[in-house]
């Protein structure tokens, strides 16, 4: 016990990290400027920020340059898809001692100015805290959460800070989702490992998806990827749902994900019965 | 039945009287023997211009020489003569009150005659002509009245002629004047004109931040203007009192949201109309410090009044309550329920208000800031003249509150004549007619309100059994 106080008290500093593709220059614009402002925020953690591209070329690191001199940019050599890239700056964040948490955050969003700084203080509320997601803005994610404890049954991983702790009990997000539902992956191992997953209702992100024009494609790697959490979470029904789905929206042919049987801590928290919300939702 | 205008002195005497004082030296630029008598017992001394004994002396060397503490003067006949008249007044005797009174040939009474027949000679002079003479000439109004029309005047039935000015003077108020008197005085400066043009695809978002309950949501608002999408874009930042702090919040988000923003002083009751006067854009919002808005609010709005001919249009709305100093929401109740628009929703839901965008070019003589000072009201009072655009869909806007709902009419239902269609009219009755025969719409209606309550009262029951329903249901 006493040894964990010193650690966390010697680990305080902040590493958040981007994933990029093919982004429009006000998009980024929007979001170096919210982090120019979180970092005038009092009280806020020192942090850093780390720049993944995983776009086909390397046209952003001008646009960076040009936005943030200096921006620790790198280029992912490939589409590593969002939990890959993530994990790959989250091991260089966390390979730094002075490193307490990991922040991912969408290239889509526009952080309050002080999101960061609620996200840690949220963090640090409660022992053993794995996951803190910010609080959508303007239009907040439906899903329940406890008024008090600000407890939720999954974090969504568009702005999403990953303590220390989880990342050494559980290390990142499961690879084999490329993108979407490696969130709700994550929130549920981490319940089964006892720790907490919350909302921050002070850490505003400006995220809006709801009027997004519809993407087949994005549609696809959706139904895909809920396939594998099916499949990874014994669901049957889940996950074939998913995957007819997935035929409907004319997907590519992918070998379907086996169906596993997850030890039963994991089976506890795993939650199919509302559906992709994954959680009840407030209206 | 007509009006005896063309017997009335203009200006009144009454009016002169009330203006003057006893000692007061009085030049009469038209004669008026009987005005004369009661300016003379009233203990003023009444001067005359030297006609014919002077003939060599221009008209403004013998104001000069006369100088009048007042001069009286009438805007009938020609309104070039009546401007250099007023010019001349003016220059010669800078330190006099000119009182000024002028038929309005754009009462509703001067309209109506027109059309009827009835009024063969009627003086090309309004509101806004004199206005504009008075801003030219540098001439600051100390006092304005209007003389209000007297109900009937033309051979309309009651019924029809109480319509149709009623419809002329919630377009323009100044139609219900059939006589305007002004004190006047020079101001120093001369203006090109009182009007402002409007900047040509600029929104204007006009923020009520006075609320002291809401206050503490203006960060919020700001943040969501900031991300929004819609551009150029402006804000004015109305509060009662110099407001650095909100002057900051505006600063940093700039950063964001690259906007142009002005902060106005105003009490609460003028706030909006103070607002408005100063918005510099074609298009025009209300927001106060608890409402925000989703990044394609404005841009939706805007687009449709772009592609259609509407003056205005309005978004579906959100109401959000607000627990605890940490926000909680409980729930959200979207507003107007249904993809068409009725007036009684305006009535019902005056946060509408918040909901819409104006585009100003379309609104004619119609006067909103006049319209705002009852705040709650604008929108019936648009919806009464200008059809409106309804977007529906998705709510793209919400107003939040703390403590308990407030929604509801805000008042009577104000005493209004609605121009609209028959078509439209129809259109309406058939809805009304299918929702009320319609027996599942019935039951879907009270199922939806029962659900609300429910919701209200005891969201995690209500939580649970929808769960239980949903898993049913799959």
């Amino acid at each position: 016990m006493g040894q964990e106080v010193r650690v966390n008290r010697q680990a305080r500093d902040v590493r958040l990290g981007v994933v990029l593709y093919r982004n429009s220059r006000r998009e980024l614009g929007r979001l170096v400027a919210s982090l120019g402002l979180n970092r005038r925020s009092p009280g806020v953690a020192p942090f850093e920020v780390m720049w993944l591209d995983n776009s086909p070329d390397e046209s952003l690191r001008a646009v960076l340059a040009e936005l943030e001199p200096g921006a620790d940019y790198r280029p992912s050599g490939g589409n590593l898809g969002f939990g890959l890239a993530h994990n790959q700056l989250m091991a260089r964040a966390f390979s730094e001692p002075g490193v307490a948490h990991y922040v991912c955050v969408n290239p889509d969003a526009v952080l309050h100015p002080d999101c960061i700084r609620e996200l840690a203080v949220e963090a640090e509320r409660h022992a053993r805290t794995g996951l803190v997601e910010a609080r959508m803005f303007p239009d907040e994610h439906p899903k329940s959460y406890h008024p008090v404890t600000h407890e939720t049954p999954w974090c969504s991983g568009c702005v999403l800070l990953i303590t220390r702790e989880l990342y050494e009990a559980e290390g990142g997000f499961d690879e084999r989702f490329f993108m979407y539902c490696e969130d709700v992956d994550l929130s549920w191992r981490a319940r089964a490992a006892g720790f907490s997953t919350h909302v921050a209702p002070a850490a505003l992100a400006h995220h809006y998806t709801v009027t997004r024009e519809v993407s087949s494609r994005r549609e696809q790697s959706v139904r895909r990827s809920g396939a594998l959490l099916g499949a990874k979470y014994g669901n049957a029904a889940f996950a074939n749902s998913c995957l007819m789905k997935y035929e409907e929206l004319g997907g590519p042919p992918f070998s379907a994900p086996a169906l596993e049987r997850p030890a039963r801590a994991l089976a506890r928290v795993a939650d199919f019965s509302h559906g992709f919300d994954f959680a009840r939702g407030r209206w | 039945m007509r009006l005896p205008a063309a017997v009335d002195p203009v200006p009144p005497h009454a009016w002169v009287l009330e203006q003057v004082g006893a000692g007061a030296r009085v030049l009469l630029l038209a004669r008026d023997e009987v005005l004369v008598e009661r300016l003379m017992a009233a203990g003023c001394t009444v001067l005359e211009l030297e006609g014919a004994s002077a003939p060599d002396r221009s008209l403004a060397e013998r104001l000069g020489r006369l100088a009048p503490t007042h001069v009286v003067l009438s805007a009938e006949g020609s309104p070039p003569v009546f401007e250099e008249t007023l010019r001349t007044v003016a220059e010669s005797v800078p330190s006099a009150t000119l009182l000024v009174g002028a038929r309005n040939a754009a009462s509703s009474t001067a309209l109506l005659e027109v059309l009827s027949g009835h009024a063969p000679e009627v003086p090309a002079t309004t509101e806004a002509s004199l206005t504009r003479c008075f801003s030219a000439l540098g001439l600051k109004v100390l006092e304005r009245r209007a003389v209000s029309c007297q109900s009937r005047t033309t051979p309309l039935a009651a019924g029809t002629e109480a319509a149709l000015r009623g419809l002329l003077s919630q377009l323009s108020p100044v139609t219900g004047a059939d006589v305007l008197l002004y004190a006047l005085a020079p101001s120093g400066a001369s203006e090109e004109s009182a009007s402002r043009t409007h900047v040509p695809g600029l929104l204007s978002v006009v923020l009520w931040a006075g609320e002291s309950q809401a206050r503490p949501l203006l960060d919020e608002a700001l943040f969501s203007l900031a991300c929004q999408e819609q551009q150029p874009l402006e804000i004015v930042l109305v509060a009662p009192f110099r407001d650095e702090a909100a002057r900051e919040l505006l600063e940093r988000y700039q950063a964001i949201g690259g906007y142009t923003f002005e902060l106005v002083e105003a009490e609460a009751r003028v706030a909006f109309a103070e607002g408005i006067r100063r918005a510099r854009g074609q298009y025009l919002a209300f927001l106060e410090s608890a409402c925000i808005v989703y990044p394609d609010h404005y841009v939706k709005l805007v687009q449709a009044l772009r592609d259609g001919e509407a003056a205005w249009a309005v978004s579906r709305a959100r109401r959000t309550p607000l627990e605890g100093l940490e926000r909680f929401v409980p729930h959200k109740r979207p507003l107007p329920l249904g993809e068409h628009l009725e007036p009684a929703h305006l009535h019902r839901e005056p946060s509408l208000l918040f909901a819409l965008v104006v585009e100003r070019s379309r609104l004619g003589p119609f006067s909103l800031e006049q319209a705002v000072e009852r705040a709650s009201e604008l929108p019936l009072r648009l919806a009464a003249l200008f059809e409106p655009l309804f977007l529906g869909g998705i709510a793209s806007c919400e107003q939040r509150f703390t403590g308990s709902e407030k929604e509801g009419p805000a008042g009577p239902l104000p005493e209004l004549q609605m121009l609209t269609s028959l078509n439209i009219l129809e259109e309406r009755v058939e809805r009304a007619r299918a929702d009320g025969a319609s027996a599942k719409g019935m039951r879907h209606r009270v199922i939806d309100e029962l659900n609300n309550r429910f919701r209200e009262r005891v969201p995690r029951l209500h939580g649970a059994l929808k769960s239980l329903a949903g898993r049913l249901v799959r």
